[in-house]
Formats: C-alpha cells, sequence, structure tokens
C-alpha cells in the first residue's frame, strides 16, 4: 500500500434499487473503519460509490484528490483512484494463474517494485498462498479463492482499501489470524480501510474506528470501543463477544467528576454520565473481555468498580484460548472472558467467592 | 484434370476467405463488444441488421451490393480514385461483400463470448487500476478466446462456402473472382465428374473439420460457467 493519501472523506447520496444510500463520515488514513450492518442494508453499495463502480450524487474526496464533486463535475472512474477492493464473491480472473492474478496487481500499482510493508511474498505467505501460486482459479476452494482476491487488493497497494466481506468463507480460527495482520498492515501503511462486515466478532478484531448502517444510512464513524457501547444489547449478547447487563439503581449524581454512582445489591458502581435522576433504575451493558476476575480483593488498582460475588458457571469456548465465568452478584449474572490458563491458574469453578473487576461499564441505552 | 484447373480456383478462395477473416475479426470483434455491453434501447436493432444476411437470399444481397460496387455507386466512386470503374467483377469487391456475408457469424459467436464474460472481471480489472483498453485487451480478449476463434473459423468457412453473393458481383473471371464453388458449379456444368468430386470431396472433409473444430470450441465456452 502505497501510504497515507490523506482522510476519506465521504458524503454521497442517492437511490440503487429500492434502496436509498445516504452516507456522510469520514475515514483516516492508517485506521480500519468497520461499515457494520444488517445483510440488505447497503454495505455494499456503499462501497462500489466509494470505488467509483456505482455512480451516486455528492461529494468524495481523499486527502487533496477529489474523486467526485457533481457542483463541480468531478468525477474520477474506478480505474484512476487508488483503491484496491475485495469483492464478497472473489472475481478472480479464470485466465490467469493464482500467481497471475496477484502480478496483474502489482505491475499497475504506484510502486510495481514493493512497498516494503507489503510485499509480495509476505501477502503471499500470510495469506497461506505460497502452494497455490501455479494454479487456476477455477480449481480453488471458496475460502483460497477469498484469500487470493484480498492478496490483490492488498499488492494493488492501495490508498484506499474496500473489503466486502473479504474472509466470510474462512473458518473463524483462520479468520483470527489473519484480521489482526490486516490491521496492522493498514496501520503501517497509512492506508483508509473500510471494513464492510455482519459479524460483530469480526468487527470488534479489525476496527478502529466503526460506522453503524442502517438502511442505507450511514452518519458517523466513532471510535470502536464507544460505537459498540451504543449498540442494542441485542447486538452484543447474540455473538460471541459476550456481554451483560445488568440493573442498579441511582443512588448519586457526581456532576464534578460526570459520574453516577449506583447500587447493586447493596454494592457501589461508578458509571460515567449523570443524565438519570436518583432513585431510577437504570440497565447498564459490561462486555465480557471487559470483566476480570480475583480471588482476593484487589488494591491499589485503577479500576474503580469491582464487585463481590459467586462463580455459577465456568465453560471454555472451543478453538479459542478463552474461558466464559459467569459470575452471581446478587441475583444477577455477569459474564467475564478470561484465558482458559487463567481460569485454571485461579482454580476457579462454580461456588467459589470471587471479585469481578469492571474496566468499562456503560448505560445501556447511552 | 491437371493441377493449372484445379490450384487457381482453390488458391483465389483461401487468398479471399483469408483476407475477409482478417476484416471480420477487425469490424465484427468491436460490433460484437459494443453489442454485448451498451444499454443503448434500439441495440436489438443493430443486431438484426448485422444478422440479416443469415435470411436474405443471396441473390438479393448480391443485386444491391452489384448497385452499390458498381460504376454509379459509392463502390464506383472509390473505384474511380484508384482509376477503375468499378469495384464490381473485382477482388477487392469480393471481398467487402464477403464481410457483409459473413458478418453475422462472426459476430454472433464473439458476442455471446464476451457476454458470458460478464461485468465482475472487468469491474475487478478496473480497481485494480487498468484502463477500459487495458481490460479489453488483458481480460476481456483472453477470456472471450473461444469465442474469437469460433467467430474467425465460422467466418472463414462460411466465405469458403459462399456461391450466390459472388456469382452476382463477381462473375466468373478466372483467377480473379472464380472461386472453389463457383469453379465446382462450371466443371459441373461442362460434365467433368472427376474435377467436381474432387474439389467437392476437399470441401466436404473442410467443412466437416471446421464444424467438428466449432463445435468442441463452443463446448469449452459452455463450460466455462461451470
Amino acid at each position: 500500500m502505497t501510504g497515507s493519501g490523506g482522510t476519506l472523506e465521504v458524503g454521497l447520496r442517492g437511490a440503487v434499487g429500492e434502496l436509498r444510500i445516504e452516507a456522510a463520515f469520514e475515514a483516516r488514513a492508517g485506521e480500519t473503519t468497520a461499515i457494520f450492518g444488517p445483510s440488505g442494508s447497503g454495505k455494499t453499495t456503499l462501497l462500489r460509490a466509494v470505488s467509483g463502480l456505482t455512480r451516486l450524487s455528492g461529494r468524495l474526496a481523499l486527502g487533496p484528490d477529489t474523486w467526485q464533486d457533481d457542483q463541480r463535475g468531478v468525477f474520477v472512474p474506478a480505474y484512476r483512484r487508488r483503491i484496491g477492493f475485495a469483492f464478497q464473491e472473489p472475481a478472480l480472473f479464470d485466465h490467469l494463474t493464482v500467481e497471475g492474478n496477484l502480478r496483474y496487481a502489482e505491475r499497475r500499482s504506484d510502486e510495481p517494485d514493493g512497498a516494503p510493508s507489503v510485499s509480495f511474498i509476505g501477502v503471499v505467505q500470510r495469506l497461506g498462498l505460497d502452494r497455490h501460486l501455479g494454479r487456476m482459479p477455477r480449481g480453488l476452494s471458496g475460502g483460497e479463492r477469498q484469500r487470493v482476491s484480498l492478496a490483490r487488493a492488498l499488492l494493488a497497494r492501495p490508498a484506499v482499501l474496500l473489503l466486502d466481506e473479504p474472509l466470510s468463507g474462512l473458518h473463524r480460527t483462520a479468520r483470527a489470524a489473519i484480521l489482526p495482520w490486516l490491521r496492522a498492515l493498514g496501520e503501517a501503511s497509512g492506508t483508509v480501510t473500510l471494513y464492510v462486515s455482519h459479524d460483530l466478532g469480526e468487527v470488534v478484531d479489525v476496527a478502529d474506528r466503526i460506522a453503524p448502517i442502517a438502511s442505507g444510512s450511514v452518519t458517523a464513524a466513532a471510535p470502536a470501543g464507544q460505537a459498540l457501547d451504543h449498540l442494542p444489547a441485542g447486538h452484543l449478547l447474540s455473538r460471541f463477544e459476550a456481554g451483560s447487563v445488568l440493573t442498579a439503581t441511582v443512588r448519586a449524581q457526581l456532576p464534578a467528576l460526570s459520574l453516577s454512582e449506583l447500587d447493586l445489591g447493596g454494592q457501589r458502581l461508578r458509571v460515567p454520565g449523570t443524565g438519570r435522576p436518583v432513585g431510577t433504575e437504570a440497565r447498564l451493558r459490561v462486555r465480557a473481555r471487559d470483566v476480570a476476575v480475583a480471588t482476593e480483593a484487589p488494591t491499589a488498582i485503577s479500576i474503580r468498580n469491582v464487585l463481590r460475588g459467586t462463580v455459577t458457571e465456568v465453560r471454555d469456548l472451543p478453538e479459542t484460548p478463552f474461558a466464559e465465568v459467569a459470575v452471581g452478584i446478587a441475583d444477577q449474572r455477569l459474564v467475564a472472558r478470561i484465558t482458559r490458563d487463567a481460569a485454571s491458574e485461579l482454580g476457579l469453578e462454580a461456588g467459589r467467592e470471587v471479585f469481578a473487576l469492571l474496566k468499562t461499564v456503560s448505560f445501556d441505552d447511552a | 484434370m491437371n493441377a493449372e484447373t484445379l490450384w487457381p480456383p482453390i488458391r483465389l478462395t483461401l487468398e479471399l476467405a483469408g483476407v475477409t477473416t482478417v476484416f471480420l475479426l477487425l469490424l465484427g470483434t468491436p460490433i460484437a463488444w459494443w453489442l454485448a455491453r451498451t444499454r443503448f434501447r434500439f441495440r436489438e436493432a443493430v443486431a438484426a441488421l448485422v444478422a440479416l444476411p443469415l435470411v436474405l437470399p443471396p441473390t438479393v444481397l448480391g443485386f444491391y451490393l452489384l448497385i452499390a460496387l458498381g460504376p454509379d455507386g459509392p463502390g464506383g466512386f472509390v473505384a474511380r480514385l484508384f482509376g477503375e470503374r468499378s469495384l464490381a467483377f473485382s477482388f477487392p469487391g469480393l471481398v467487402i461483400g464477403s464481410i457483409i456475408y459473413s458478418l453475422p457469424f462472426t459476430v454472433q459467436p464473439i458476442r455471446s463470448a464476451f457476454e458470458a464474460v460478464g461485468d465482475r472481471p472487468l469491474e475487478a480489472a478496473a480497481t485494480l487500476r487498468a484502463s477500459p483498453w487495458d481490460a479489453f485487451w488483458t481480460v476481456a480478449v483472453p477470456l472471450a478466446r473461444p469465442g474469437l476463434i469460433a467467430g474467425a473459423v465460422l467466418g472463414f468457412a462460411h466465405t469458403v462456402g459462399e456461391f450466390g453473393v459472388i456469382l452476382m458481383i463477381g462473375g466468373n473471371i478466372p483467377g480473379a473472382t472464380r472461386v472453389l464453388s463457383i469453379a465446382i458449379y462450371d466443371h459441373v456444368e461442362l460434365m467433368e465428374w472427376g474435377t467436381a468430386h474432387v474439389l467437392s470431396g476437399s470441401l466436404l472433409a473442410f467443412s466437416f473439420v471446421v464444424v467438428a473444430l466449432t463445435l468442441s470450441l463452443q463446448k469449452r465456452i459452455g463450460g466455462r460457467d461451470r
């Protein structure tokens, strides 16, 4: 990838079939912005519009380069935009070998000799394609085709990398190995990466920022943690990125600290935000990975919210290093995601008294 | 029967078919590409115009061509630039007539092959910074190659077998317009059965090879989607 072209400013609207697209957001160089939403919400159309394959109206610019500006009559065709695009259905060239497909992209990139961060051999090895270079695309499996397609998009050394569910055909463990690398690659090369997905787990692993999309409308890209906390709880609880919803009573407002103090079964919690009247009930959301578990009361620690409870269940998550620990607090249930290694070292099992450390808590409807 | 009577019409036929095929590809490929890609409303009307020689009696086509190529037509105007009176009854005239007559046989398989390529590979090429011209040569043409070969083979073969149009616009001038099919007709008229047998038998074998080749190529195009 050829490094920073600057911030991608998207201001596009238009109708494609039944769907009305309304997109206004920015995506920064070196960051991965996930466009996250259900099927049929316009994610693919939005990527196509950014690439120039589909024409909507409005304005689109990458740093100083204007790609589209209807008021000035500017529309740069797709082949003059510094993009890489991995389609959901890989569109490989059937008349070329895997290597031929990759070289096709590399030869036409701005740096045919290869930037160090995305060398041909580096990409090929990381995506496990070294053994397949001489094969024809038609003989490849679906997952292999997707990896070739992704490699080809990377070797175009784009300023804007457009990924449309690029790993949907891969096994979760294979995906988990690729996503952090992809993110690091984008960061190192200063690429604007737009990553379309409907899989929250994938989004959490890859995104610096998340731009939720619903019925064709994208209005902002927020930092990942913040955006996740704004998602409806159903999203969080239904996917492998588990979380818990707790109910607590507002005890006091601490405006000087921008915090509210809450009571949960006699224990005290402090949560950002002061909007709730004292005495009302509030729903809190806690992501499982934001909960740590200790067997003794921790001292001298920055985490302010520590709840005492009893382990009700320890469940290993297959094919991951993690386990989920359910902790009963009063009559409520809090889920922590910790490593299996830690769970066994601490001797966690049902009935054990523990302290749950909550790194981040937020109001459910904040 | 000797080489001097057999050879000139064969050579003339191969020359005519060869030159015609080159022009068919040069002309037919862009037409096929346009027909496969355009969203122009009257696209099928243009396609019908190209396909017209399939159903038009060769004598009708030949009649109009004769007028067009003759001294009073546009062909005559062009001919005068080169110091001739007319393009009718000349080799260039035969080439022009053959191109029009064989065009549908070249355009149709190439158009189908381009349509089978579809948008996706071309869009992928565009995202890899291939200009439309670049993508045409490096993606569309290689993917449509069986169709291009089929178009060339059918155009060539159809020109070899031409009779009616040539008789109308070329007459029967030995060494200039007397092609194989007309030579066979002459030999039969003169009751030279032996010569007619040799030439007809060769054309029969040639035609069989062409059809077999084309069918196997079309099978390869069909196999592309599976």
